[in-house]
């Protein structure tokens, strides 16, 4: 019997400071010893292995028990635990956001085939959110230690944002599908912007874009069809966030696409000398290459953001003040 | 409408948490080892697990609202506990503290809405 007390209290000694774990598992060793000697009393007999086993699970496990008598119970008490949070999102969205742009000028860049790249640049994520969480969580685990509520304690309600939706409002859903019917009127060919500018220089698309014709269409198609829904049905946050959300991903991967083609305009003015027109092809290419890129960080951005409002929208009731405070009046 | 089993257990156990140290306070009045304590607290009604009540004991002693002493008896060696000077005052205070949430809520429950 005694070498199975023994081993328990052992168990908890190692977990304990040196300095009490003598004294504790002195006291512990004689409270158990004062059970186990009534329960023989009541039996009559000595306790078997099974008994005594069954004793010391019910009296807890060791680094439970040892726990119990450290001074600090967790890694992130429940009053700095809210602040840890909040700021673990920040900067996790931050660090998302950063990788993004990476991963846009990396798969733009790459010459292996999209497929290939995209999963394997996807990989890459994890090392550094991880990173990200546990140096967040230690600088909080220290505040804990070093008694830091009272520093965030401090605060003001007028340091608060103002009340914000997280719906997006009616007239940017508004400019944004006339930006896409005047785009796809003129995709189609239905419109003309070069009748208007008159110049001797003449600038077309690359034939990467005519080999995208119909994504690129579709994909403005479907920024008209989720503009009606989100103006028609405002109240369906998780499905208009869910649509904005695949819309944008969508978006980015068509523009890391198009990016990865090296050459997106062709310039040509018949009486201009080659060395101009070289300049000029090579700065219309920079130029596209700029906004592309800028674009599709853009519409990943927007694609996170798309995210963040689909929890929100999971979180906040129809009548919690977030939504309440959009009524009139 | 019935709540469920874990919803149950978890407000029992969070209404119960505070009014332990009272319990354990006011039987160290009179002097006791955990074990003893222990069956003394269990006599009266009040259950704790063996794990939590001996680290209170000692959080109670270190923060000097106990007083403690080795001695022996029945040929072993027990920890003794008794209530300090500063553990009385504490006593009396949430004694009091308790009365007045008592009667509180006694007022509360009698209430009909």
């Amino acid at each position: 019997m005694t070498p199975l007390l023994d081993r328990y209290l052992a168990a908890i000694a190692r977990e304990l400071p040196k300095a009490q774990a003598a004294d504790i598992t002195a006291e512990l060793r004689d409270n158990l010893l004062s059970e186990i000697e009534e329960k023989q009393a009541c039996l009559g007999r000595p306790l078997n292995r099974k008994e005594l086993e069954a004793l010391l699970i019910d009296f807890g496990h060791p680094l439970v028990i040892a726990a119990r008598y450290r001074k600090t119970q967790y890694l992130i008490g429940p009053e700095i635990f809210p602040f840890w949070l909040a700021t673990l999102r920040v900067v996790l969205a931050v660090a998302v956001a950063i990788y993004l742009a990476g991963l846009v000028i990396r798969l733009a860049a790459a010459h292996e085939p999209l497929t290939d790249a995209l999963p394997q640049s996807l990989q890459t994520i994890w090392p550094g959110l991880f990173m990200v969480f546990g140096a967040v969580t230690a600088v909080f685990a220290i505040m804990e230690r070093l008694d830091g509520r009272a520093a965030l304690m401090r605060w003001s309600p007028r340091q608060l944002p103002p009340v914000r939706s997280p719906r997006p409002k009616r007239f940017d859903v508004a400019a944004r599908m006339a930006m896409a019917v005047v785009f796809v009127l003129w995709w189609t060919g239905l419109i003309h912007f070069r009748d208007i500018a008159h110049t001797p220089l003449r600038v077309d698309l690359a034939p990467i874009f005519a080999t995208l014709y119909w994504p690129i269409l579709a994909y403005y198609a479907a920024e008209i069809l989720i503009g009606a829904i989100e103006l028609a049905r405002p109240a369906w946050t998780s499905l208009n966030a869910c649509l904005s959300l695949a819309k944008n991903v969508a978006g980015a991967l068509l523009l890391i696409y198009i990016l990865r083609a090296g050459h997106w305009v062709v310039v040509t003015a018949p009486h201009w000398p080659a060395a101009a027109l070289a300049s000029a092809q090579v700065n219309f290419d920079l130029g596209m290459k700029l906004g592309l890129t800028i674009t599709a960080f853009v519409l990943a951005c927007l694609a996170v953001g798309d995210g963040w409002r689909l929890t929100r929208s999971r979180r906040i009731r129809p009548d919690g003040p977030m939504l309440g405070s959009e009524q009139p009046g | 409408m019935s709540i469920g089993e874990d919803i149950y257990e978890a407000l029992r156990l969070e209404l119960r948490r505070g009014s332990l140290i009272l319990a354990v306070l006011g039987l160290l009045r009179a002097e006791h080892y955990g074990y003893t304590l222990r069956k003394a607290l269990a006599a009266q009604g009040v259950e704790i697990d063996e794990g939590a009540l001996y680290p209170m004991l000692r959080r109670l002693d270190s923060q000097g609202l106990l007083t403690s002493i080795w001695r022996e008896e029945d040929k072993r060696n027990k920890r003794f506990y008794r209530l300090s000077s500063d553990g009385e005052a504490a006593l009396r205070q949430l004694e009091g503290e308790w009365r007045a949430m008592n009667d509180a809520l006694g007022r509360i429950l009698k209430e009909t809405p």
